[in-house]
Order: structure tokens, then C-alpha cells, then sequence
């Protein structure tokens, strides 16, 4: 696939067009990376902010309540877990255990102990449990999004 | 709708040659009164076989847990029940003196084997894991 890259400083707005021949992983992971730029609502300390889900690093559920966490700062967000990976799933979001989901781009390193428990050390310093239950759906998505850069490749 | 397909094949093979071995030997016991070594044998495999799969269905439960220790528990409940079915075995027909080492080692020895594979094949998954992680991050990068 060829990229083509313009800085043209006379634009009003910064855009994307995708041409296509038909449809593929790689089209879809295109389409869904730019849907992690759609933003949404986080509430902290009372105010609300817009959060894009590409900067989300992982989502947790504390007391029914969904968060979620950037780098540094933690955000409330409305709906539950499993409407979030419903929209965003795609994005590169993974469920890792009953109550939290990590963003696959944001995992920078993959360890497992020596009692086989798996964590996934992100690039903000912070590490997650990686329950077995669903180490099979990670290294799935993991796997596919390689495929997803070969095909680009190509 | 094809009934049996590519996933289903093997499985298929293995209960319907499960439900022959067993019919046989059930049928001869009943209409033929033969029921020797053999016959024990394999209904103890085919028991074996059930409590192990069951063993094996229950892991959901214990995910929250250090797999070494479920892998220990797991292997100290195994090896009592197989102990125990060959004392009550004793009870039928009577124990060979190296009956119970046989019994333990064909168990331990099996069983030693698939944990090792496993731990091998998890630390095989990391590093792969790794690696993608390691491509996916340097293809982004030179895409910035």
C-alpha cells in the first residue's frame, strides 16, 4: 500500500482520504485507527474533558464505574466495558481480564514469572495482569495486527 | 450443513472409537462373562480419561490464582484419586507389590511431561509476543 504524505500549510483542516480497491484488513485497520480519533467524554474532579481513545492506555471497572487511564491522568467515562470494545474493540483495544482492557499499542513488553503469571508492562512505566482466560484473545489481536502491517507492506 | 468438518473430524474419531472400546467390553461382560486384566484396563483408562478432562474443564475457576500452585494442587488431587482407585482395586483383584510405583510413575511421569510443555510453550509465546511488539512499534515509528 503507498502512503503519501502533503504538508500544505494553506489547508483549513487537516484530512485523511483513503482509496481503495476493496476491501481488506489492512483498509479496516485504517478505518479503525481513525476511529480511535473520534473523542470522548471523561469526567474528573467534576468537569468533563474529551478524550481520543488512541491515548488511552488501558480501562479499568472500579465499583460498576468505567475508567479510563492516559499516561498520567485517570478519567470516568460513561457505558461499560463491553460497549466500549463493542465501538472500539477494533481500535486495539483487548479485553485482559473480567474487568479491565489494555490498548495493544500502548503494551510495550510481554513478561511472564516464574508462576506463569503474564504481565504486560505499558509504556507509561504502569504493568497489568494478563489473565490466562484471555491470553489466547490478546495474542489473536496481537497477531492480527502483524498481519495488518505485512499486508501494508506489500 | 456438513456435520463433520475439519474441527470436528478428530474428535469425532475419538468418541466413536471410545463408545465401540467400551460397548465391547461391557457386552462381553454381560452376554460372555469375560471381564480379565484387559477389560479393567481400559474402563480404568476411559475413567482416567473422564477425570482428567473434567480436571482440565475446571481451570476457568482457579484463573486468579499462580498456575504453579493450580498445576501442584491439581497434581497432588490427581495422583490421591489414582492412588485411592487402585487401593479400592486391590479390593477385586489383588496389587502387584510394584503396583501402586507402576501406577504412580505412569501418572507422574505423563503429567510431568505436559507441565513442562506448557511451561516451555508459554515462555515460546512470550518471546514471540515480544517480537511482534518489538515490529509493530518499529513499523509505527517509521511511518511518524
Amino acid at each position: 500500500m503507498k502512503v503519501h504524505y502533503w504538508k500544505e500549510p494553506s489547508l483549513k483542516e487537516d484530512h485523511v482520504d483513503v482509496h481503495y480497491r476493496k476491501e481488506s484488513e489492512s483498509v479496516e485497520m485504517i478505518r479503525n485507527f481513525f476511529l480511535s480519533f473520534h473523542s470522548i467524554m471523561g469526567k474528573k474532579d467534576g468537569c468533563t474533558h474529551k478524550l481520543y481513545p488512541g491515548s488511552i492506555y488501558y480501562l479499568e471497572v472500579v465499583d460498576r464505574k468505567l475508567f479510563a487511564y492516559q499516561e498520567k491522568e485517570v478519567y470516568q467515562i460513561e457505558g461499560s466495558l463491553g460497549h466500549f470494545l463493542d465501538y472500539y474493540g477494533e481500535s486495539g483495544f483487548v479485553q485482559i481480564s473480567k474487568s479491565a482492557a489494555v490498548n495493544i499499542r500502548k503494551v510495550a513488553r510481554m513478561k511472564a514469572d516464574l508462576n506463569m503469571r503474564l504481565r504486560l508492562a505499558l509504556d507509561n512505566g504502569e504493568e497489568l495482569i494478563l489473565n490466562r482466560n484471555y491470553k489466547k484473545a490478546f495474542l489473536e489481536a496481537l497477531y492480527r495486527l502483524q498481519e495488518v502491517y505485512h499486508e501494508i507492506d506489500q | 450443513m456438513k456435520l463433520i468438518n475439519k474441527k470436528n473430524f478428530f474428535p469425532t474419531v475419538c468418541t466413536v472409537f471410545t463408545v465401540l472400546m467400551i460397548g465391547k467390553v461391557l457386552l462381553e461382560a454381560v452376554f460372555q462373562g469375560v471381564f480379565g486384566g484387559y477389560q479393567g484396563n481400559v474402563l480404568m483408562m476411559f475413567f482416567f480419561s473422564l477425570l482428567g478432562t473434567f480436571v482440565i474443564s475446571q481451570h476457568y475457576r482457579f484463573q486468579n490464582l499462580p498456575l504453579l500452585a493450580v498445576i501442584g494442587v491439581q497434581y497432588l488431587l490427581l495422583v490421591s484419586v489414582v492412588l485411592g482407585v487402585t487401593w479400592l482395586g486391590s479390593f477385586v483383584e489383588p496389587i502387584h507389590e510394584e503396583g501402586y510405583r507402576d501406577m504412580f510413575l505412569s501418572f507422574s511421569v505423563p503429567y510431568g511431561i505436559a507441565a513442562i510443555v506448557y511451561y516451555i510453550s508459554l515462555f515460546y509465546e512470550v518471546r514471540r509476543a515480544n517480537r511482534i511488539l518489538d515490529e509493530v512499534r518499529r513499523k509505527e515509528n517509521e511511518r511518524i
